[in-house]
C-alpha cells in the first residue's frame, strides 16, 4: 500500500515537469504579449488618441510594396491607386471621372484625345506634376510588346507634350474603352520623374513608389505588414485616417479570428477574401458588421461549341431552363450573391435591365426541349439518350481559386440529372484547369467566371467571344457576334454602341451560348469602430479609403 | 573521422544533381506554362504577343536542357537565380525566410520533447498506469487532429479569448508559441509512443538487470543507461522528418503567417517558379543530408557499439 502511495507521487511528479514547463513556456509568452498588447494586438488603443488615427486590414498575400513600380504589373494591385493617380478614374458604372485630368477633348474621328491636366499638383516629394511627367509615365512602357492587350500601348501613335498643362494622345484607330484603359490600376498612372535612377530617364531602373496619391508607402515587411501613410502634399481633400496597415494573413478562418479579436478592423472583398460559411459567424458578433455591395463580375457556364449535342440549341436552353440559380445563392452562398440573369450583373456599362433577360427555371420546359432535340429516356435510367446514346457531358472546375465551385457544379450536377443529362464531374488543379480552358479546350461544360469592372464588357468578350489571329474564340464562335463586338468597341456615338451591345445580349440570349449562374456580392466584414465605410466602383480601389474614420 | 565527413559530403553531390534533374523534369512535364501563369496572376488571359514577350524575357524560349545548363552553370557561381513571379534573388528570398523557420522549428522540437520526454519515459517505466493511459489518449489526439484544426483551436483560445497571445504573424518572442505548439503537438504523439517502446525494451535487457543488482539508484538506470539506448530510435525518426519539420510546415505557416520557406515554397509551386524551386529543392536537401549526418554522429556519441562498429 506504502508503496503504491509513493509510485503515484512519482507519477505525480513526471506529469507535473511536463505540465509545469508547458505553462512555464506560455508564461514567458504570455508575459510578453501583456507587454506589448497596445501596440501590437489592439489597434484600437492606439487609435484612441486623434493624432494617430489608422485602421489594419487583413490581405492574404504579401503586398510587395518594394515592387510597387506604377508602369509594372507588380506589388498588391489595390495599392497602386492608393499612391498614384490615373489621369481619369473608374466611377459608378463605369462613368469617367477626371483626376489629374481635369478635362479633355476626343476628335471626331476617335483617334486623338487631347487631356486638360490639373494645375498645381506635387509629387508627394515636392516634384511638380506637369505634362512631361505624364509623358514619361507613359514612355516607360507603352509599345512594350508585354503590354499589348492594352489598346492604349498598342493603338498609340504619339504622345505630344502642347505645354505645361496639355498632352495629346494620337491613336492609330478609334476605340471607345482607351479612356476605361486609363483608369486601370496599371500600368497607365502617374509617377514622378524622381522615382526612377537615373531620375527622369524613362529606361530608368525603378526605386521608390513616388505619385500624387493620397497614400505614401511609410514601411514595409515582407510577408508581416505594410503601413501606408497620408500624403501631405496630396491635393484633393485630405484623408481624414492618418494611417493604415496592411496585415498579411494568408489563411482565411486566422482572418476570421483576427477580425473577432479586434487586431485587424477590416478584412474581405478580393484581396483578404471571407469565407461565405463564416458569415453567420461574424454576423453575431456585435463589434463586427458586415458589408457588401453587387460586385461586377458573374460566374458561368461555357459550353464547348464542338460538341455535337450542344450544337442543339435546345439542348443548349434546356441546360440554362434545369438550373435553378437562386437556389445556387440561397443554399450555396448564404444569400452572398444574386441569381445571374444574363453574362454581366447591372453594374456593369452597357448592360441594361432590358438587355439583360435570361432563362428561368423550368425543370418540365426543359425536359421538353430535349425531347424536342430528339431525345427520349428508352431504357428507363433516367438519363435522356438520342440514337442510343446517353446525353451526358463533363463539367471542368477548379477549386484552387473558387473552393465554392464545388458544391456548386455538384448543385448543378444533381439538378441536371433531374432534367435527364448526366454530369461527370472532372475537377483539375488550377493550371491543368486553363490549360483545358484556353488551350486544348477538353470539355463540355466548364464553369468560368467574367474579369471585374474595368475589364467589363468589352475587354471580356473580345477574350471569350472573339477570335484572336488564326485561334477560334474561346468560349463560342459565331461570326454575327464577332462583328457586333467589333461594331461596338469602334462606334464612337455612345447610342449606336448600346445598340450594337443590345443586339450582342439579344442573340446570345436566343442561341443560349452559355449558362450564366451568379453573381457574386462583394463582402467585407468591418468593426464597428470604422466609420465611413464605402465601397469603390473598381476592385482595384475595392475601398474608398480618402472617406474612412474611426470613431474615438 | 575527416574522411568520414569528406565522404559523407561527396555522396550528397550526385545525390543534390539526380534531385535537381528530377524536379526539373517533374516540372516541365506538369501542365501550366510560366509565363502565362504570372501574367495570369491579374486575373486576366494575356495575349499571345505578351506570353511570347515574357517568356523570352524568362529564357523559357530555350529547350528545357539548355535551362537547366543555365541554372548548374549560374549555381556553379553561387547563384541560385532571379524568381520569375517576384522578380528577387532566390538565395536572399530562402536566407531571408530561414531564421524564421528554424525558429519555428526549434521551439517546436523544444515543445515535442518537453511533451514527449517525460510522458514517454514516464508511461514505460508504469506501463498500464494512469499516466500510461494519459500518454496514449494524447498520441491518438496528436495523430488524428489535423494541424489547421488544433491551430484554428490555438488562435482562438490563445488569441480571441483568452488575448494572451498575437492571432498571426512575427511579433516578438511570443508569436512563436502558438505555431510551434500546433507543430510540436502533431507530431508529439508518434515521438511518446517511440520512446516508450524503447524505454520498455531497454528496461528489460540484461545490462539493466546488472545494475539493478549492483544497487545503482534507479533514476539513473532510467535517466542514464536505458534512456540513451530508447533514444536511438527517435533519433532516427527525427533525421527522417527534419526536412518535413522545415519545409513541410506550410500548414501552420499559412494559419499563423509565419513567414517561412515551406509556404514560400508552395506559392513557387502554383507559379510553377523553376528557379525558386530548385533553390529550395537544393537548400532543403542540403539540410537534410546535413542533419542526417549530424544523427549519424550522434548515434556514435550515444551507443559505443556503432562507433566501435568495425573491430566488433
Amino acid at each position: 500500500m506504502k508503496k503504491r502511495s509513493r509510485m503515484f507521487r512519482i507519477q505525480i511528479g513526471w506529469l507535473t515537469a511536463a505540465l509545469a514547463t508547458i505553462v512555464l513556456l506560455s508564461g514567458c509568452g504570455s508575459n510578453e504579449t501583456a507587454a506589448n498588447a497596445p501596440s501590437s494586438s489592439l489597434p484600437s488603443q492606439d487609435a484612441k488618441t486623434d493624432v494617430d488615427k489608422q485602421v489594419t486590414v487583413a490581405v492574404a498575400a504579401d503586398p510587395a510594396l518594394d515592387q510597387l513600380d506604377a508602369g509594372a504589373y507588380k506589388g498588391a494591385i489595390e495599392v497602386h491607386p492608393m499612391v498614384y493617380d490615373s489621369l481619369v478614374e473608374y466611377g459608378e458604372k463605369g462613368s469617367i471621372v477626371p483626376s489629374l485630368a481635369e478635362s479633355w477633348d476626343i476628335s471626331e474621328d476617335g483617334k486623338t484625345y487631347t487631356f486638360h491636366l490639373r494645375q498645381g499638383v506635387v509629387f508627394s516629394d515636392g516634384t511638380a506634376f506637369n505634362a512631361d511627367a505624364v509623358k514619361f509615365s507613359f514612355d516607360r512602357w507603352i509599345g512594350d510588346p508585354a503590354n499589348s492587350s492594352l489598346n492604349v500601348s498598342k493603338g498609340l501613335k504619339e504622345i505630344k507634350v502642347i505645354d505645361e498643362a496639355t498632352i495629346r494622345f494620337e491613336f492609330g484607330e478609334a476605340y471607345y474603352p482607351l479612356l476605361t484603359e486609363l483608369t486601370f490600376a496599371r500600368p497607365v498612372r502617374i509617377i514622378s520623374p524622381t522615382a526612377v535612377e537615373p531620375a527622369g530617364d524613362p529606361k530608368g531602373k525603378f526605386a521608390k513608389p513616388i505619385g500624387t496619391g493620397a497614400w505614401v508607402v511609410d514601411s514595409y515587411e515582407k510577408d508581416q505588414e505594410a503601413v501606408l501613410v497620408r500624403n501631405p502634399n496630396y491635393w484633393g481633400e485630405a484623408p481624414r485616417l492618418s494611417k493604415i496597415i496592411l496585415k498579411v494573413i494568408p489563411d482565411a478562418q486566422a482572418r476570421v479570428l483576427a477580425l473577432q479579436s479586434g487586431s485587424v478592423d477590416i478584412a474581405g472583398g478580393q484581396s483578404g477574401k471571407i469565407p461565405a460559411e463564416n458569415l453567420e459567424l461574424l454576423k453575431s458578433d456585435d463589434k463586427l458588421s458586415i458589408q457588401r455591395s453587387a460586385g461586377t463580375s458573374s460566374h458561368f457556364l461555357i459550353y464547348n461549341y464542338d460538341r455535337a449535342s450542344l450544337q442543339d440549341v435546345n439542348v443548349r436552353q434546356a441546360i440554362n431552363l434545369a438550373i435553378d440559380k437562386k437556389g445556387i445563392v440561397d443554399k450555396l452562398l448564404e444569400g452572398a450573391g444574386s441569381e445571374a440573369h444574363g453574362l454581366f450583373p447591372l453594374t456593369v456599362p452597357y448592360v441594361t435591365e432590358s438587355n439583360n433577360e435570361w432563362y428561368g427555371y423550368d425543370e418540365d420546359r426543359a425536359r421538353q426541349l430535349l425531347r424536342e432535340a430528339g431525345y427520349a429516356d428508352s431504357d428507363g435510367d433516367g438519363i435522356m439518350d438520342k440514337d442510343g446514346k446517353p446525353l451526358e457531358l463533363s463539367l471542368v472546375l477548379q477549386q484552387t481559386e473558387y473552393p465554392e465551385w464545388k458544391p456548386i457544379a455538384e448543385y448543378v450536377q444533381a439538378q441536371l440529372l433531374k432534367a435527364g443529362i448526366r454530369i461527370r464531374l472532372r475537377m483539375l488543379e488550377s493550371n491543368a484547369y486553363y490549360d483545358a480552358l484556353w488551350t486544348s479546350r477538353e470539355y463540355d461544360l466548364i464553369i468560368y467566371r467574367t474579369y471585374s469592372d474595368a475589364y467589363n464588357p468589352h475587354a471580356f468578350l473580345l477574350s471569350l467571344f472573339h477570335s484572336t489571329g488564326d485561334t477560334p474564340a474561346v468560349a463560342w464562335s459565331d461570326s454575327l457576334l464577332e462583328s457586333l463586338i467589333d461594331e461596338a468597341v469602334a462606334s464612337t456615338d455612345i447610342r449606336q454602341r448600346q445598340a450594337k451591345y443590345d443586339a450582342w445580349f439579344k442573340r446570345a440570349r436566343e442561341q443560349a451560348i452559355y449558362a450564366p449562374l451568379y453573381y457574386p456580392d462583394d463582402i467585407y466584414a468591418v468593426n464597428k469602430r470604422v466609420k465611413n465605410f464605402k465601397l469603390g466602383y473598381a476592385s482595384f480601389s475595392p475601398i474608398v479609403w480618402n472617406e474612412l474614420d474611426v470613431s474615438k | 573521422m575527416l574522411k568520414f565527413v569528406l565522404r559523407r559530403l561527396l555522396h550528397t553531390v550526385p545525390v543534390l544533381f539526380g534531385i535537381s534533374i528530377l524536379s526539373f523534369g517533374l516540372l516541365s512535364i506538369a501542365p501550366g506554362d510560366p509565363a502565362e501563369i504570372l501574367l495570369r496572376s491579374g486575373g486576366i488571359q494575356p495575349s499571345e504577343e505578351e506570353i511570347v514577350a515574357v517568356r523570352a524575357e524568362m529564357g523559357l524560349d530555350k529547350p528545357i536542357y539548355v535551362q537547366y545548363g543555365l541554372w548548374l552553370w549560374r549555381l556553379l557561381h553561387l547563384d541560385l537565380g532571379i524568381s520569375y513571379s517576384s522578380g528577387r534573388p532566390v538565395i536572399s528570398e530562402l536566407l531571408d525566410r530561414f531564421p524564421a523557420t528554424i525558429a519555428l522549428a526549434a521551439s517546436a522540437v523544444t515543445i515535442l520533447l518537453i511533451i514527449a520526454l517525460p510522458l514517454g519515459v514516464a508511461s514505460a517505466k508504469y506501463p498500464g498506469s494512469w499516466i500510461d493511459i494519459f500518454g496514449r489518449i494524447l498520441t491518438l489526439i496528436s495523430a488524428s487532429m489535423p494541424g489547421f484544426w488544433i491551430g484554428l483551436l490555438f488562435i482562438y483560445y490563445g488569441a480571441v479569448r483568452l488575448k494572451l497571445f498575437p492571432v498571426t504573424g512575427m511579433d516578438g518572442f511570443s508569436s512563436v508559441w502558438l505555431p510551434a505548439l500546433t507543430l510540436g503537438f502533431g507530431m508529439c504523439g508518434t515521438y511518446i509512443r517511440l520512446i516508450r517502446a524503447g524505454m520498455l525494451e531497454a528496461l528489460r535487457q540484461s545490462y539493466v538487470r546488472s545494475v539493478r543488482a549492483r544497487g545503482i539508484k534507479e533514476s539513473v538506470i532510467v535517466g542514464s543507461h536505458a534512456l540513451r539506448n530508447a533514444f536511438l530510435p527517435v533519433l532516427t525518426l527525427f533525421g527522417v522528418q527534419c526536412g518535413h519539420l522545415l519545409g513541410g510546415s506550410v500548414v501552420v505557416e499559412t494559419i499563423f503567417a509565419w513567414p517561412g520557406i515551406g509556404k514560400y515554397a508552395i506559392d513557387a509551386i502554383f507559379m510553377k517558379d523553376y528557379i525558386v524551386i530548385q533553390g529550395y529543392v537544393l537548400l532543403m536537401a542540403l539540410i537534410v543530408v546535413a542533419v542526417n549526418f549530424l544523427v549519424d554522429i550522434g548515434y556514435t556519441l550515444l551507443d559505443p557499439r556503432i562507433r566501435l562498429g568495425k573491430s566488433l
